[in-house]
């Protein structure tokens, strides 16, 4: 399920209809210099002038097998949703996406060296106990850090970062429109019977 | 070398020092009108993708909020008072200044915040009256782009309609407006400087919801007001400090600002008047810095009232949950307010005024966070405060390890209970010891003394905001909440509101610059800043300080 | 050769089941105790086959080999790692056997997972403590099924002994002295008691000064660090100065005090070995033996 797919049932706009509810002004905020990201790469563009990041598709299949190890069972992600909402935002700092693919076959390479498969090809637990095993779990997230620390960091932080800022992460927590998601200036306004899902 | 980068002085009519809201609106102002303006700002312009990046580091814990300006040599500060000044968490250096962080809260100060000493015999007077200030505060209502409405039983007079219409009331402001009702206690919209329609280019709100870092434009930043001066032919040189002003030989006039450029060159920008707007806590630095023979105790400060007086607003929150839904954190800002405390006669004590969450619940901690194995903190406060439930916890995991997948740690539940909470923001009366000063043990990067901060509460504080707190108390027990944290004066930290240390007043002796904002001492120095204030009120600072620059602007041009 | 094979199938059939690579090194150790002490090399070499056939050689090969490798080393050493050429000692031995065994083994273990782990923070991978946490449960394990295996070899060779067969087996551990008894008891025990210490130090002290050391990171400056300590203690009691210094020390030179634990460590080693010297030259046929002597199982 991503909020990319019109028509999806959580109660969130899509990105074309997010488009069209804005009509103009997203673009001539674009256009003062600031830059409206509903969620996708286009709007990135107009922020960045570029959506060029280092991942492959393999490394974006990898990131949402870890993804659904790492998010509760009740969140279901696609590898669009990973594209667009990870290596689609803009690049925090730079080398950060390039940092984030080094983690990625850090983790990959683990599951295969030690749990007998890519870690698209192992189940959700697996790739839990790889992440264990690599001591991710029990480091703080350190951007220089060991390997372990900074899969902790750009990985597993990037993956919580886009969940809690997307209408999918704020089910989990109870906001419609949670913090980093632009979802308008409804949800707020909205009762528990208007705008619980 | 593109023109941005040239960083040498050139001919000026008016130097502004600080890109923040003062210094923006300032140099707009004045370039508008066809005047030379340079502007010289300590540090970098942000480009609209950095906004973004602005908001992931605001959002993530382990993103530093504060990496994208600061320089650790360069700011570098002493915090001595009570209050722990924490200085970095509350001022940005970048082109628009703090308003980079700002909340855009823009109510107007009250009448009687112009004149405490007649009325209530405390303080001393602003040489100015709400009157005078009232049509200034119209315009910078206008540049701001303030929405609000006219719907405040206990606000300031006011006749001109906001610019723009207000944001509609969230709905747990429904929830404490029964609550309110019961108890006699009037909300009102509160007004920011944040688009609830496009307005002057910009987008209208999009729901963001990180204020603080608001990627969208649709909140009011200098920014906004750095391009404009620089659309009408201002001159804005980023990432130069200013390191002291020079004057004439009989201390009469400003001749200079000698400012420093990254690569350690230093330059000398004359001008025939001069503004600092450096914010409530470097300006008064800047004037200690420019000691001189004609000023040993800094510059313009023949009164001594230069660093004196610093009052912050002082503020406390009770934090309450419901078994029913509140609806947090689906908006970034503050709907509602109320100013039915803000009158002495209502307290008996100071002034506050009042704030009901939209945001009580954080989303970005949980997991999120360093989820430190043993953190000292975490150690200590076991052993601080051993209980049966907290050994076994160290004990089966002492390295608190993150549960992924189903156990994951979420920054905040889906509920119930469900919280939400009251903040109040209150007086604090200008105090001689209450001061910034030079710290001259500790140097920046460019070996000059650092800051000083020295600042407690006195009774005043402490009687206000204790009235504060058991109006919170009865508002959620009204409302049937169970209260679970109470946010006290005590431990607490500056607020991002820094006044008072070159007051205005029409006594040379006792204060530091006149009712236009025009030091006494020196006849081409003008100051823009919240600095200035002769008393704080109990109401954010920035439309004041607009309205202000807007003010001073206008008298600067009659002398031009 | 054979015993490579085996070890390729073994670390196969782990890494499919997701078991942990300590585990199977614990396997591998415990084959030294009871099969041979060479029993661990075909383990290893099953493993380097592993992954370099898998092509995925990492800091995990290397750490996991050289933790095999060296908690093997230290039990043939502080075993003496010879051949008494002994008859086996029954049932009843076996059992009391076994405690010293486990000591010994364990001891083993201790040493290994520090230098392990070290290896495995020196190499960029992870922080010491989550390394000797990752390699604790396999010196489980060891200990674990020597003791059982013992215990079971004990019990088959009186039921041997009682049909008449003739032992066949000759070259394990168990057939070597056991540490603590026999002619250099006193020195063996207390070489092994040094080595604990050492080992123990080295391990538990690490750890537990790389969790604070990686704690106190999170204080960006030793200035922000120190303010919070004040903060804590308060400026006014006598111990908060001393306090503030060792942490303060901790914060300044902890990193670089876990790196050089392991050569501190193993300089400790050698030099209480060279003190106890004289007492070991009576029996010591040497840490060499493990490498002389060719495996035929
Ligand atoms: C989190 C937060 C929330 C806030 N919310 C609100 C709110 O809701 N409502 C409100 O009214 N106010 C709010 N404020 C306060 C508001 O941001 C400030 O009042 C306002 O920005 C002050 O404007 P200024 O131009 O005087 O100073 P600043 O905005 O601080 O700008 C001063 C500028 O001067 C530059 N400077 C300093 N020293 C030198 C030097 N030596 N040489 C060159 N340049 C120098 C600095 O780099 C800076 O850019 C908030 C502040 C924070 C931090
Ligand atoms: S809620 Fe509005 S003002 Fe706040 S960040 Fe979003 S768009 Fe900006």
């Amino acid at each position: 399920m991503t909020e990319n797919q019109p028509g999806s049932d959580d109660g969130v706009p899509s990105r074309r209809q997010f488009l069209t509810a804005l009509g103009g002004t997203a673009f001539a905020a674009a256009g003062y210099g600031y830059g409206t990201e509903p969620s996708g790469s286009v709007a990135v563009d107009s922020v960045t002038g570029s959506s060029a990041h280092p991942a492959s598709g393999e490394h974006i299949e990898a990131l949402t097998a870890i993804a659904t190890a790492v998010y509760p069972s009740a969140v279901s992600i696609t590898p669009s949703f990973i594209e667009s909402r990870v290596f689609g935002r803009v690049e925090p700092e730079p080398g950060h996406f390039d940092k984030l693919v080094t983690a990625i076959e850090a983790v990959d390479d683990h599951a295969k060296a030690r749990f007998g498969g890519r870690i698209t090809d192992i189940s959700a637990g697996r790739r839990r106990q790889v992440l264990q095993s690599m001591g991710v779990t029990t480091v703080h997230p350190t951007a220089d850090g060991t390997t372990a620390e900074q899969v902790r960091f750009y990985l597993v932080g990037d993956l919580l970062y886009v969940l809690f800022t997307s209408p999918m992460g704020g089910k989990l927590l109870g906001v419609d429109n949670p913090p980093g998601h632009p979802g308008g200036r409804e949800a707020y306004k909205q009762g528990p019977e208007g705008g619980e899902p | 070398m593109t023109a941005a980068d040239d960083r040498t002085p050139t001919e000026a009519d008016v130097c502004v020092v600080g890109a923040g809201p003062a210094g923006a609106v300032t140099a707009y102002s004045l370039a508008r009108r066809g005047h030379d303006v340079v502007v010289l700002e300590a540090g970098e312009r942000l480009t609209p993708a950095d906004h973004h990046r602005r908001m992931e580091m605001w959002l993530r814990p382990n993103f530093e909020r504060d990496s994208f300006w600061r320089d650790d040599e360069r700011d570098r500060y002493t915090t001595t008072g009570d209050v722990d000044a924490r200085l970095n968490e509350t001022r940005v250096k970048a082109v628009g200044g703090t308003s980079l962080h700002w909340d855009a809260n823009t109510p107007r100060l009250h009448e009687e915040d112009f004149e405490m000493n007649t009325r209530y015999g405390v303080a001393q007077d602003w040489p100015i009256s709400y009157a005078d200030l009232r049509p200034y505060y119209v315009r910078a209502e206008r540049e701001m782009g303030v929405a609000g409405a006219d719907d405040n039983p206990h606000g300031p007079p006011r006749k001109e309609p906001y610019p723009l219409t207000a944001f509609e009331p969230s709905y747990s402001d429904s929830l404490f407006a029964e609550a309110c009702e019961e108890l006699g206690i009037t909300m009102a919209s509160q007004p920011k400087a944040i688009n609830s329609e496009e307005y002057d280019d910009r987008s209208e709100c999009v729901g963001y919801g990180v204020c603080n870092a608001c990627p969208s434009g649709a909140k009011y930043s200098a920014e906004v007001h750095v391009q404009k001066a620089e659309a009408a032919g201002a001159r804005i040189v980023d990432q130069v400090q200013a390191l002291s002003v020079e004057h004439d030989r009989a201390g009469d006039y400003v001749e200079s600002v000698v400012y420093a450029t990254p690569n350690g060159r230093h330059f000398r920008q004359e001008a025939d008047h001069f503004v600092i707007a450096c914010g409530g806590i470097e300006t008064p630095r800047v004037l200690l810095l420019s000691d001189s023979d004609v000023y040993p105790d800094g510059l313009a400060n023949s009164s001594g009232a230069v660093g004196r007086y610093l009052m912050d607003h002082p503020s406390v929150t009770t934090t309450g949950t419901l078994e029913e839904p509140t609806r947090q954190s689906n908006i970034g800002w503050v709907s509602s307010r109320s100013d039915q405390f803000y009158a002495h006669e209502e307290t008996g004590s100071g002034s506050y005024h009042l704030t009901f969450s939209n945001t009580a619940k954080s989303t970005s901690g949980g997991a999120q966070s360093r989820s430190p194995p043993t953190s000292p903190s975490r150690l200590l406060d076991i052993v601080s405060n051993p209980t049966s439930d907290t050994v076994a916890e160290l004990a089966t995991d002492p390295l608190n390890e993150m549960q992924l997948g189903d156990a994951l740690d979420l920054p905040t539940t889906s509920g119930p209970p469900y919280p939400l909470s009251i903040r109040g923001a209150g007086e604090m009366l200008p105090r001689p010891d209450n001061r910034v000063t030079l710290d001259k043990s500790k140097t920046d990067n460019h070996g000059r003394p650092v800051p000083s901060i020295d600042l407690s509460d006195g009774a005043h504080v402490q009687e206000t905001m204790e009235h504060c707190l058991s109006v919170q108390k009865s508002i959620l027990t009204e409302l049937g909440a169970e209260i679970t944290e109470v946010e006290t004066l005590s431990g607490r930290r500056m607020s991002t509101h820094h006044m008072g240390t070159t007051r205005m007043g029409t006594d040379p002796a006792e204060t530091v610059v006149n009712e236009e904002c025009r030091t006494h001492d020196l006849a081409n120095l003008w100051i823009a800043s919240s600095s200035v204030f002769t008393t704080a009120g109990a109401n954010n600072p920035t439309l004041t300080i607009a309205a202000l620059a807007l003010k001073t602007a206008d008298h600067i041009d009659e002398k031009l | 050769m054979l015993a490579a094979v085996v070890g390729l199938l073994i670390v196969e059939i782990a890494t499919r089941t997701g078991i942990s690579m300590a585990y199977i090194g614990g396997v591998f150790v415990a084959a030294a105790v009871l099969i041979s002490p060479v029993a661990p090399l075909g383990g290893v070499a099953g493993l380097i086959i592993h992954d370099v056939f898998h092509g995925i050689i990492g800091y995990w090969t290397v750490s996991t080999t050289v933790w095999i490798l060296s908690f093997a080393w230290v039990i043939v050493w502080l075993t003496n790692g010879h051949s008494s050429g002994q008859k086996r000692q029954g049932l009843k031995s076996m059992l009391r056997m076994a405690p010293a065994y486990a000591a010994v083994i364990l001891i083993g273990g201790i040493n290994a997972t520090a230098f392990a782990a070290w290896l495995v923070m020196v190499l960029g991978a992870q922080r010491f403590y989550t390394a000797a946490i990752g390699f604790l449960p396999g010196v489980v394990a060891a200990v674990g099924l020597s003791v059982f295996g013992l215990v079971a070899i004990g019990i088959i060779e009186r039921l041997g002994k009682h049909i008449g067969r003739a032992d066949t087996r000759g070259h394990t551990l168990i057939e070597s002295e056991v540490p603590g008894r026999k002619p250099s008891k006193e020195s063996t025990g207390v070489m092994a008691v040094g080595v604990l210490v050492i080992g123990a130090g080295w391990l538990f002290g690490v750890s537990v000064l790389d969790v604070f050391v990686h704690d106190l990171g999170l204080y960006p400056t030793a200035n922000e660090f120190s303010a919070f300590v004040t903060g804590f203690l308060g400026r006014g009691s006598p111990i908060a100065p001393v306090v503030t210094t060792a942490l303060l020390g901790v914060y300044k030179y902890g990193e670089l005090a876990v790196v050089l634990s392991a050569p501190v460590a193993i300089a400790a080693l050698f030099g209480w070995h060279t003190y106890h010297d004289q007492m070991l030259l009576s029996t010591a046929h040497g840490i060499g033996s493990i490498c002389t002597r060719a495996s035929d199982d």
